[in-house]
């Protein structure tokens, strides 16, 4: 037989068990929403991360079609460009060595027309044997196996240039008869960097607008031109 | 750390410095670049030809502040030479060498006209500085596409020949640079694993075969990294090993610094032998360097982006470069030079009196000076590696990188020597990557990206000093001694890692330490590294003092003296050494920095 009491003990502690159990079920219940809570807030900065990354992936590739930038790709034009001084400072100056012109203008000329059958477009569309046969017309005599070995490395470099997929340009824009501008245009050995412009004896090699190598220039006294292309006449 | 958003990478090299940064994605551990090249700076300040790499120079004002970098400090440096502006402002170049002094057999940096920097106090804050200028140009560009600070990761390439105190000066000198101390975001790479990593991603071309021909660079199970770059010659043998998993690790397994090697030596062979023939001898030479040092610079950087592009004939004798190489003189040296000279310039074939002829047999003597030993470097490299290698093993590849890779006659001088050697030296593959100059800078992007698994062999015993029990007969009597009634031996060689073990990245060793004095506060450990594969004392031959640790013992004071035990780990395997102590009685973390200070 229970104690007397005892009965009033047990149903209060019964109800202090259902009233903690009540208690307990919201308190759970109630970490259950905080922790969805939680969880929406963590997928939802999440996907704040996202967008703002995205966001900021974006602007990062509007700043490299923009040229703000520089992308890797753009690595290889240092080594076609180095190719590309190579050819036009020591292989068609050896070329035009051979040919034992008589002053520095006419060394000048005979470069010039040197690049410009190698690199003028008119003149790649009409080929190496027309190109040859052209020069000749004009007065640049050059051993046709010797042209022939230029115009494969320029071939390669012009090649190697486009596989890139970039804009890439053979410019023969300096304006003759005006100041080089020195960040476009070098100068050639001995000239005068104040001097007009008088001959283009290379032409810059130019990516996306941007130059990779400078138009090579004769400032001085105005001289014939010489980039034409097979079948032109010579400009005046 | 979160995972990063971008990781840059700087290439900081002991001629040029460059940097390159990706977006990435994905989680740690699975982090993937966002885009196939990483963008990287080709134009600098003072230069007008695109580079991936500006120079390693600083300019210093007469308090001895930077006021320029780069091409521009030397641009600036030589106009004020020219002006007479110059006193008391040093132009400084290849500085980095002087962090490892030693290992450049004591060499200055070269460069014409670049002050001395021949120790560590006078390097330490050019290195800050021109640390500082170009992760702040990294992160300028960065940051305008709206990432944060925090969000990027960042990598440090390190030369292969650098020891622990030399990386630990650099990561100091990059935090002090303003580049994160936490481990986790500034990672160091060392430079020939760069390349490697570029290599494995990059179209590459084999030497010797086709000149078209292109090739995956496939290095095969042992190669070796030769980086030929502007100051220095660091050639790093590797080999592809399976670990535990059979997953394949790479493993270094040999390593030199071959010293005065770099481009930049190329050049001083050119300047001393041949310009001061051509131009009426030293004495001009150095009136030049007075009064047109601009004129100079302007020429020798002539020689420099000509000098790479000498194009080669082979013949039955060897590789000989085909043509004269042709400078054209800068109108203010012409106008310095005595008619004499100016004549013989043009008396020259192919000469005229505004240009100067290298002729084919000066180029390849000026070069060969240099290139001799490079290729003697590597070939004794070479031989060390296929003495270690097994029957089955495929033959060797070297993987020539850095600027001076670019040079058709050192590629072709290599092949041709190597060619007349027996197996296995003679199989030996040569492959040059896409664009060497940038292998390192573009590697080290695509290592912090994912950090390759590395192992390697310590080249040293590690350990520390430690006084065990006196063991008769063995130790030396003069050793002997007795404290808290326990007789000791002093001076013992406590090895925490042996010379040769292969260590993996993140390997750890764990040592229990416990104090030898009831009285002191606080633990301290010494720790050494010695030549010798077992040690017995710290004081035996060719044994250094690395670093000490100090750890106060706290509440552990308070137990008996052999219950205060500190637990050492010393982890392995990476750049460098890092330390954690733990108080084993009450777990209390006893953390400090193990400082790898040399007693020089």
């Amino acid at each position: 037989m229970a104690e007397p009491g005892s009965a009033d003990l047990t149903a209060a502690i019964e109800q202090f068990r259902a009233t903690m159990t009540k208690s307990l079920d919201s308190l759970v219940g109630t970490l259950h929403q905080v922790e969805q809570a939680i969880g929406e807030l963590a997928g939802r900065q999440r996907e704040q991360e996202q967008w703002l990354t995205s966001l900021s992936q974006r602007l990062t590739a509007e700043r490299l079609s923009s040229d703000a930038l520089t992308g890797g790709e753009y690595l290889q034009h240092v080594e076609i460009g180095g190719r590309y001084r190579r050819l036009i400072t020591q292989r068609l100056l050896d070329l035009a060595l051979a040919a034992d012109p008589p002053d520095a203008g006419a060394e000048a000329r005979y470069r010039a027309s040197l690049a410009c059958a190698l690199f003028a477009p008119e003149s790649i569309a009409a080929g190496p044997v027309r190109a040859l046969e052209s020069l000749g017309q004009t007065g640049v005599a050059v051993p046709a196996d010797r042209f022939q070995s230029v115009w494969n490395e320029a071939e390669e470099i012009r090649h190697d240039a486009e596989a890139t997929g970039h804009r890439c340009q053979w410019r023969f824009d300096a304006e003759l008869g005006a100041p080089p501008d020195l960040a476009w245009h070098d100068v050639c050995e001995g000239c005068a960097p104040g001097d007009p412009v008088a001959l283009i004896i290379a032409p810059a090699y130019v990516v996306d607008d941007k130059v990779q190598v400078k138009q090579l220039v004769l400032t001085g006294p105005a001289a014939p031109a010489t980039c034409q292309g097979p079948g032109e006449s010579p400009r005046e | 750390m979160t995972a990063p958003k971008v990781v840059a990478a700087i290439d900081f090299g002991t001629y040029g410095t460059g940097y390159a940064w990706t977006e990435v994605e994905g989680e740690e551990g699975s982090l993937r670049a966002h885009r196939s090249e990483p963008i990287y700076r080709d134009r600098w300040p003072g230069s007008d030809s695109p580079y991936p790499k500006d120079l390693s120079a600083v300019l210093l004002n007469q308090g001895g502040q930077v006021i320029a970098w780069g091409h521009q400090a030397k641009r600036e440096w030589a106009r004020l030479s020219q002006d007479g502006g110059g006193a008391g402002y040093t132009y400084a170049a290849g500085f980095k060498m002087a962090l490892k002094a030693d290992a450049y057999h004591g060499l200055g940096a070269p460069g014409t006209g670049s002050a001395r920097i021949d120790s560590v106090a006078q390097a330490y804050p050019l290195v800050v500085s021109y640390l500082r200028r170009v992760s702040e140009m990294a992160r300028q560009e960065i940051t305008e596409s709206s990432y944060l600070d925090s969000q990027i990761r960042w990598c440090l390439t390190v030369p292969a020949i650098w020891d622990e105190p030399e990386k630990q000066l650099m990561r100091k000198a990059a935090a002090e640079a303003g580049l994160p101390a936490d481990r986790d975001r500034l990672l160091l790479a060392l430079e020939p694993e760069a390349a490697a990593v570029y290599c494995r991603h990059h179209l590459a071309r084999l030497v010797g075969s086709d000149a078209s021909e292109r090739d995956h660079a496939e290095l095969g199970t042992r190669f070796l990294v030769a980086d030929c770059g502007g100051g220095t010659v660091d050639i790093t043998a590797f080999q592809l090993v399976p670990d535990s998993y059979g997953e394949l690790r790479l493993l270094e397994s040999g390593k030199v610094s071959g010293g005065k090697l770099g481009s930049e030596y190329i050049n001083e062979e050119f300047f001393r032998h041949v310009l001061a023939a051509r131009l009426g001898g030293p004495e001009l030479l150095e009136r030049l360097r007075r009064e047109s040092p601009y004129g100079l610079l302007e020429l020798m950087d002539r020689w420099e982006s000509a000098k790479v592009t000498a194009q080669v004939t082979l013949t039955s004798n060897g590789p000989v470069i085909e043509r004269p190489i042709y400078l054209s003189v800068p109108g203010e040296i012409h106008d310095l030079l005595p008619d004499s000279a100016v004549s013989a310039l043009a008396a020259q074939p192919g000469g005229s009196r505004h240009r100067m002829v290298v002729t084919p047999q000066e180029a390849a003597q000026v070069f060969d000076r240099v290139i001799d030993s490079i290729i003697e470097e590597i070939l004794t490299q070479l031989t060390d590696m296929n003495a270690q290698a097994r029957p089955q093993d495929p033959p060797a590849t070297i993987l020539l990188v850095g600027g001076l890779s670019g040079s058709e006659y050192l590629r072709a001088r290599l092949r041709y020597i190597l060619d007349a050697q027996p197996a296995p030296l003679g199989l030996t593959r040569i492959l040059v990557p896409a664009n060497p100059a940038a292998a390192v800078l573009f590697g080290a992007v695509r290592y912090a990206c994912d950090p390759p698994v590395r192992s390697r062999l310590a080249p040293y015993t590690y350990g520390c000093k430690f006084f065990p029990p006196f063991e008769p007969g063995i130790d030396e009597p003069g050793r002997r001694f007795t404290e808290d009634g326990v007789t000791r031996c002093r001076n013992r060689f406590k090895i925490f890692v042996a010379k040769g073990t292969k260590l993996e990245a993140g390997h750890q060793v764990t040592e229990g330490m416990t104090p030898v004095y009831a009285d002191r506060q606080q633990m301290e450990l010494i720790f050494y590294r010695s030549p010798e594969r077992e040690p017995r004392y710290i004081d035996g031959p060719g044994a250094q003092v690395i670093g000490t640790l100090t750890i106060a013992l706290g509440a552990a004071l308070q137990l008996p003296l052999a219950e205060r035990e500190v637990q050492v780990q010393l982890s392995f395997g990476d750049t460098d050494i890092s330390a954690v102590a733990v108080n084993l009685r009450t777990g209390e973390r006893l953390e400090t920095v193990l400082r790898f200070t040399r007693p020089d």
